[in-house]
């Protein structure tokens, strides 16, 4: 214990240097990740600093972070080209196709974690298989008959093929979140008297409330921002945000304020909700496998 | 027992509804794909025509091919390391974790066409940031969606922003859950971090980073969004990726029967792919 003292200052010199080496270690580690942080935040940034300036701060080098912000520009994309209407239309489409998708999905995702049936497998890989289909390659036989049998540029069209994309998510992470629910709990209520149905009604469901909505707003937030689909299957009337922001890009396309703050306006619903359920978007980005 | 076949119908109505909506076009896809068809005009017959123009004649085709390789390629080779290292950063610090993953899930939530426009902007030859944070380090203009070089490098990096952070999430969550004795025990030993990360971390959420891959690697094939709306596949043909001339073929050029050809080719490719690739991934995927 009472080493000689040259030892201890000795160690303690070490020991010294040692922890100025960590305090550096860690002062690297803060600056790498505030250079890639800014890095993924700069054009989110842009967008908004841009979309709240008038067109000649807009275009000044180095960029002007000093300005007075006016939301001219978001009036002028809100009240022209029936912004609303595009609007009205994503939330239309997007919030028709999720409930489609829970209602088909979820009763599907309980009996695949609870139940034995046949080809139990099948069923979850092929409704898997839809998470991959390129988006563009479908939309362009579904275009040639929805234009056939008049969906074309309608809501319904866009709804009844979301509702094959939302699908393999509602159905595979609804499953990881059944199979969280401790079976014996099903079974003790059974004991009491409750029917299987009764049971899934009254005791799983709610304890799975939190997972349905983080699944719900993941898929609302896929849909949001699909684009293959909808720029090939509708025309003026079922047009959704993204493919109305590459007609912004046609029309306005010099017009950076008024461009960013359309894209703001699409993007702001959506950044919200991944803030909302951000631990639970592994989750959903992975369908279910990394939780 | 009827509820028990009651279960197994609800259990395949999914499957049975899906494939109900795409059964009719996937049936008139290959259809017309046997067809010389466009817009407005009358069908003719052509057997395997199409196919054999796509594989043996169109250099566009080919290079659209060729093109979506390198995409994908490019953005995974960067997007995995750099999302690895990034976690590993994370997984680090103690102090503002959750602050950095809030700026980190930002771009995966903004839609893939929007996220182009706003690039688009930010890649602009005279007054895009870019080529200005560009200058102040002494390199000067880069006609990045002017010229065909610099322009699939351009989309290539918007795919980067867009999804290192996926990469980066799944390796947190999947280092997260690790005991924590891992880290103490290997600092004890006294491994660099390096070490540290190479023999006792990764292996760990091998499992993981593989499924990251494999969802990765077929979303960058299929890549449209960004690429659409950042360039709509030019300048020329330089970042007409499959999707892309699939969508021009039918959209653009009117070319019907061509177009499902290209879809057939291209929903072909993808599940060959998938199914090798389900194959292998099953086990980490499916869990009783």
């Amino acid at each position: 214990m009472y080493g000689s003292n040259k030892k201890d200052s000795k160690a303690l010199v070490s020991q010294r240097g040692h922890a100025f080496k960590r305090a550096l270690i860690i002062f690297g580690i803060y600056l790498a990740l505030l250079i890639v942080s800014a890095f993924f935040f700069y054009p989110i940034f842009f967008a908004i600093v841009t979309s709240l300036q008038k067109r000649a701060e807009i275009f000044t080098l180095p960029p002007k972070l000093i300005f007075t912000p006016s939301i001219t520009n978001y009036i002028k994309v809100v009240t022209m080209w029936k912004f609303d209407a595009y609007f009205m239309n994503s939330v239309i489409i997007s919030t028709a196709s999720v409930i489609g998708a829970l209602l088909l999905g979820i009763p599907c995702a309980y009996i695949l974690s609870r139940y034995d049936i046949p080809r139990k497998m099948d069923i979850a890989f092929i409704i898997l298989s839809f998470r991959f289909l390129p988006p563009v390659a479908i939309a362009i036989p579904l275009y040639i008959l929805y234009t056939k049998i008049g969906l074309f540029d309608t809501h319904l069209g866009l709804i009844l093929i979301y509702i094959i994309m939302n699908l393999p998510f509602v159905v595979w992470i609804m499953k990881g979140f059944f199979d969280e629910v401790p079976i014996e709990l099903e079974e003790a209520a059974q004991i009491d008297g409750y029917s299987r149905l009764h049971v899934f009604f009254r005791f799983t469901l709610p304890l799975v409330a939190r997972g349905i909505s983080a699944t719900a707003l993941f898929c609302l937030l896929l849909t949001w921002n699909e684009f293959g689909l909808a720029l090939v299957l509708t025309g003026i009337n079922a047009r959704t945000l993204p493919v109305q922001a590459l007609q912004f890009v046609a029309s306005l396309g010099l017009d950076w304020g008024a461009l960013t703050a359309a894209a703001i306006i699409i993007a702001l619903p959506m950044i919200i909700f991944g803030i909302i359920i951000r631990n639970y978007l592994v989750r959903g980005l992975t369908l279910g496998v990394v939780k | 027992m009827a509820s028990r076949k009651l279960i197994n119908i609800i259990a395949w109505l999914p499957v049975i509804y899906s494939f109900a909506i795409i059964i009719m076009p996937f049936a008139s896809m290959i259809y017309y794909s046997l067809f010389d068809y466009d817009l407005g005009r009358e069908p003719i017959f052509i057997g395997p025509g199409n196919f054999i123009t796509l594989i043996l004649k169109d250099s566009v085709f080919h290079k659209a091919f060729c093109l979506t390789l390198l995409y994908t390629a490019a953005a995974l080779a960067i997007e995995f390391p750099l999302g690895l290292i990034i976690a590993f950063l994370l997984y680090r610090i103690s102090y503002g974790r959750t602050l950095f993953t809030i700026i980190v899930i930002l771009p995966l939530t903004i839609a893939p066409a929007v996220a182009g426009i706003i690039w688009r902007l930010l890649f602009d030859v005279s007054y895009g940031h870019v080529n200005y944070y560009l200058s102040l380090i002494g390199i000067g203009r880069i006609p990045w969606l002017i010229s065909p070089q610099w322009s699939i490098i351009a989309c290539i990096i918007t795919d980067i922003w867009q999804w290192t952070p996926f990469i980066i999430l799944v390796a947190l969550a999947g280092l997260l859950a690790l005991p924590k004795e891992l880290l103490e025990s290997a600092y004890v030993d006294g491994a660099s971090a390096w070490v540290t990360f190479k023999d006792i971390l990764f292996p760990r959420i091998k499992p993981l980073i593989a499924i990251v891959l494999f969802l990765r690697l077929v979303d960058a094939l299929k890549a449209f969004d960004n690429i659409y709306t950042m360039t709509g596949g030019g300048p020329g043909t330089s970042t007409t990726t499959i999707s892309i001339y699939n969508y021009l073929s039918l959209m653009t050029f009117y070319h019907v029967g061509y177009g499902c050809a290209i879809s057939v080719i291209f929903l072909v490719f993808i599940i060959i792919l998938i199914n090798i690739i389900i194959r292998r991934v099953r086990h980490i995927l499916w869990r009783e």
